[in-house]
């Protein structure tokens, strides 16, 4: 199995004493920007002021896709399911975090699950095979997830040292690759690591022209 | 002989060329047979090898729905994302009772085995899945690799089970067992024969399964492991095309591959019944070009064994035309030719008959047809009469007509007896004829009316010739059996008929018995000439001037053993019709010099006269052969006298007259002996170089009783010497005769009145007490 090398640069930006804004960029090794790669910080000391967690998330059905392919959260987040699409979908999961099925909700009408263990939770549509999407239940207090320019900027992190996570669909298996005491100060500077992915991409593929439409 | 070998030949030369014909086309069609067949069989071992792939392909197909069916199965995801194990193997299981699949498994994501099924059954056997299998199961959906577990063959289909992220892989695995060798075999048109093999890494290839024989495959492969795509070989003793479709060459070493394969002899055999249809063909073909070739044949050499037949009959003397079926072609060409051949031949034949049975010169018929003659009524009649008859005078007239003279005369008095005797007359010597009386009575008469007919001369060329005849004739039965001995009893009748005063005789057996008597003393003459039995007597010559004798008379005497004595008479026209006379005249000679010679040596001078025949004057050597003697034994010529008698010199005049002149011309005497009996003319005695005549004794024996002899002898004693000659007188007997002849003048007296012919010794006694010997 070949492995693609991602790079990844932080950044971290902004000079403020209180809090920090951290500017996170990964490449891969071809250095193309790589979208959908989930970045957690686990905080070696106890925040000052708690992180308010995102009481809710939403995980769309739409165009017999997934939206988003990559949903991080964290612990406790109760995401909804909700149906844009004008048939029904029958979403499920065999991730051992959290293994459950929506049995055929029809267009907007949406359930919730509610993600009380961490992990990777992988997403599948019974009907349509092509739909994946994945939901990262994350224990850490902060969590974020790059763009299509392979960016994302963490904002107000207080400074301090951090293990930050690196997870992505297309990671080989094995435990995250985890960034240890990465000290997050208000002076900017960059830090790079490097991590394995398949060479096969997880990637939510459309749905084919004339399949359900 | 021939025309069996030119048959043959033309048979041997079509039968050659039709089996060369025969031959190639019998290999082209072996080989495009072969080639054909071969091709055909490579073709198909393709074409079934492409069957091969696509049935494999086919199931691989149905396969991987099926597998990607069950990766689908929602129950089966969520027993698999539970780890319901007895859940997954049941619809394992399931699945593959359902495929008719003989292997299942399945692996967790990472490979780990969590299932895995044989037939049905659990098994820990497990096949190996690569990663690149993997990766290609990931990229495609499914991927399918033929494996080999515990010595058996899979075609595996492999995919991913997705939930629906990847969480673990199912495969599916059929057997390419013998029922799917059997499968495809049954898709080929051709009986081949297929064959499923693997091998690992560096080892022999082995057999997985195969349609039949799947044991002698494997034992074959021992020996010979395939390396080419496509090859030949023998394999269970018959020649196969083998195709070697190689269907897994993996990065693991493993290999695995088909083995198609057909037996060349089944390829051929359809061919069989083609092959023993022209066997039959080529073998009737065959006895036709014989039985053609043979007729063919025959039509040229059967007028060729006519030909042939005809030449032989030729052979025998049989002239039959050939009749030939032919026209216009070369058998006829030929038999025209030959029959043009053959009447020519017998033209010639009659020609050299003719000429074989005929005088050239005269065209009459000649002595061998008058043998035929003689045979042609020995075997006809009962009796008849032949009868030679001689022309006399033939010499003579020789000497004034020319030869047409001569041949026209031997015409005319052919012409002349044929008319009188009425008869065929041939020619059967120089001067004689033959014919033949029928009527033996008759015989006589014809005879006496031939002679008759010679009365009147002959006109040959306006000159008028007289010739006579004379007839010897010899009856049959009696005087002879055959031909030649009549022919001959013939001439000696006409022997005795020329002395008959009528001119003929009969054939008279006494007369030639005595004759052949005379013949046997030939042989015993000349033994006597060498042994002493004839001696010379003797005879003086008294020279009647002088009263001496001064010659002698050698005169031959024989004294035979068996015969007692012979008088000369007996045997010396024998010895001279013989030729013997030469044996005589050469012991005559030498005797007379010698006796000469040796008187002389003793004093006594006597010439000895020796008698010559008619023979030794025609020998043109007889001068030299004196010449020699007298040398030899050194004897002048006058003692050597020679006396000839005149029919001798008649005989052949000039010839006679050259040997006379030269023995003349020597220096010898020459005497003309028994003077008056034959011609008795001195007109020619004058032409010849003689010195002495000697008056035969018939005239001066009675001199003393007949006046007339007186007259003759005194007249020739007178002519004589008016010629110039010494005259001689014979037979002197008595007192009286030698007084009468001195009277007359005769120059020497010779007989028994002196002395009778002596032996030398005697000769010499008488001499001494004689008185008229020697001075």
């Amino acid at each position: 199995m070949k492995f693609r090398m991602l790079a990844l640069v932080f950044g971290l930006m902004g000079p403020q004493v209180a809090a920090a804004d951290l500017a996170v960029e990964i490449r891969d090794s071809g250095g193309q920007p790589v979208p959908n790669a989930v970045v957690s910080f686990a905080p070696k000391f106890t925040l000052t002021q708690p992180v308010p967690a995102s009481a809710s998330a939403e995980m769309r059905q739409e165009g017999t896709m997934f939206s988003p392919f990559v949903l991080p959260v964290q612990v406790g987040t109760t995401v909804s399911f909700p149906n844009f699409d004008e048939f029904r979908h029958q979403v499920y999961s065999f991730s051992k975090p959290k293994r459950f099925e929506l049995r055929l909700y029809g267009q907007d009408e949406s359930k919730t699950i509610h993600f009380e263990n961490s992990g990777v939770v992988a997403l599948g549509c019974n009907i349509h095979d092509n739909m994946l999407a994945y939901i990262y239940v994350s224990e850490h207090p902060i969590v974020a997830k790059t763009g299509e320019d392979g960016k994302v900027l963490v904002q107000s992190l207080e400074p301090g040292e951090y293990d930050i996570h690196i997870w992505h669909p297309d990671l080989a298996s094995g435990a995250d690759p985890i960034l240890k005491s990465v000290s997050v100060s208000a002076d900017g500077r960059t830090v790079s690591g490097q991590i394995n992915l398949r060479s096969i991409r997880s990637i939510q593929q459309p749905p084919a022209e004339d399949d359900y439409n | 002989m021939l025309a069996f070998r030119f048959r043959t030949k033309l048979t041997v030369v079509y039968l050659a060329l039709f089996l060369a014909v025969m031959g190639i086309i019998l290999l082209a069609f072996y080989r495009s047979v072969t080639t054909n067949v071969e091709d055909q069989t490579r073709d198909q071992l393709a074409a079934s090898a492409r069957v091969f792939e696509r049935i494999v392909n086919y199931r691989v197909r149905t396969l991987g729905e099926s597998v990607t069916a069950l990766a689908q199965d929602y129950g089966f995801r969520e027993a698999l994302g539970t780890d319901d194990k007895p859940t997954v193997i049941s619809a394992l299981q399931n699945q593959a009772r359902r495929l008719e699949a003989d292997m299942a498994v399945i692996t967790d994501i990472d490979g780990n085995p969590i299932a895995a099924l044989l037939d049905g059954e659990a098994t820990t056997a497990m096949p190996m899945i690569s990663d690149d299998l993997k990766q290609m199961a990931e990229r495609n959906g499914v991927a399918s690799r033929m494996v080999s577990v515990d010595g058996r063959i899979f075609e595996l289909v492999l995919t991913a089970v997705r939930a629906p992220v990847p969480i673990a892989w199912v495969a599916f695995g059929v057997e390419l067992d013998k029922a799917t060798a059997q499968d495809i075999k049954g898709l080929s048109p051709i009986e081949l024969e297929i064959g499923f093999l693997y091998r690992a890494e560096g080892q022999q290839y082995q057999v997985a399964s195969a349609t039949s024989h799947a044991d002698a495959l494997s034992d074959f492969l021992k020996t010979s492991q395939p390396t080419d795509e496509a090859f030949r070989a023998t394999f269970m003793n018959q020649e196969h095309m083998f195709r070697h479709l190689s269907l897994v060459s993996g990065d693991d070493g493993n290999e695995i591959s088909a083995l198609l394969y057909y037996s060349m002899d089944t390829a051929l055999a359809p061919y069989d019944p083609l092959v023993i249809t022209m066997v039959t063909v080529l073998v009737l073909s065959l006895l036709l070009l014989i039985a053609g070739s043979v007729v063919v044949a025959r039509g040229v050499t059967k007028p060729l064994t006519n030909l042939a037949s005809a030449a032989r009959q030729i052979a025998e003397g049989r002239y039959e035309e050939v009749e030939t079926e032919s026209r216009g072609d070369e058998v006829a060409d030929l038999t025209s030719s030959f029959n043009q051949m053959i009447s020519a031949v017998k033209e010639r034949e009659k020609q050299i008959t003719f000429q074989a049975y005929h005088d050239p010169e005269t065209g009459l018929r000649n002595r061998l047809m008058f043998d035929k003659m003689i045979q042609q009524e020995i075997d006809q009649s009962d009796s008849f009469v032949l009868v030679i008859a001689e022309v006399q005078q033939l010499p003579e007239l020789r000497t004034v007509l020319n030869h047409q003279n001569i041949n026209d005369l031997i015409k005319g008095v052919a012409r002349r007896i044929e008319k009188v005797a009425d008869t065929e007359v041939a020619r059967v010597s120089t001067e004689a004829f033959g014919f033949l009386v029928r009527d033996a009575e008759d015989a006589e008469t014809r005879a006496s009316l031939v002679l008759n007919s010679f009365m009147t001369p002959f006109d040959v060329a306006d000159i008028v010739i007289d010739a006579s005849v004379k007839l010897g004739l010899v009856k049959f039965p009696g005087d002879g059996e055959d031909g030649a001995t009549l022919l001959r009893h013939g001439q000696a009748a006409l022997d005795k008929g020329r002395g008959a005063p009528r001119g003929v005789a009969w054939y008279d057996p006494d007369r030639d018995s005595s004759q052949k008597a005379r013949l046997s003393m030939m042989s015993e003459l000349r033994g006597g000439l060498k042994n002493g039995e004839v001696k010379f007597a003797y005879q003086p010559k008294l020279d009647l001037e002088s009263g001496k004798i001064t010659a002698v008379e050698a005169l031959i005497r024989w004294i035979s053993p068996s015969r007692g004595f012979v008088p000369p008479d007996d045997f010396i026209p024998m010895a001279e019709r013989t030729g013997d006379i030469r044996h005589v005249t050469d012991w005559a000679l030498r005797q007379a010099i010698m006796q000469a010679a040796d008187w002389r040596a003793r004093g006594l001078n006597l010439a000895v006269a020796v008698n010559l025949s008619t023979n030794d004057l025609m020998n043109q050597n007889l001068p030299a052969q004196i010449l020699a003697l007298l040398r030899e034994h050194d004897l002048p010529a006058e003692f050597l006298k020679l006396e000839v008698t005149e029919s001798a010199v008649m005989h052949d005049m000039a010839r006679a007259l050259d040997v006379l002149n030269m023995l003349s011309a020597m220096g010898l005497a020459l005497s003309i002996d028994d003077y008056g009996t034959g011609y008795s003319s001195l007109s020619y005695i004058k032409k010849l170089p003689v010195g002495e005549i000697k008056i035969d004794k018939s005239f001066v024996l009675n001199l003393a009783k007949s006046d007339e002899d007186n007259i003759l002898v005194r007249s020739t004693i007178e002519l004589g010497h008016n010629l110039g000659l010494s005259v001689t007188a014979e037979g002197v007997e008595d007192e009286d005769s030698i007084g009468r002849l001195r009277e007359y003048g005769c120059d020497v007296v010779q007989g028994y009145h002196i002395a009778r012919p002596l032996p030398p010794a005697e000769l010499e006694e008488f001499l001494k007490e004689s008185e008229y010997g020697p001075a």
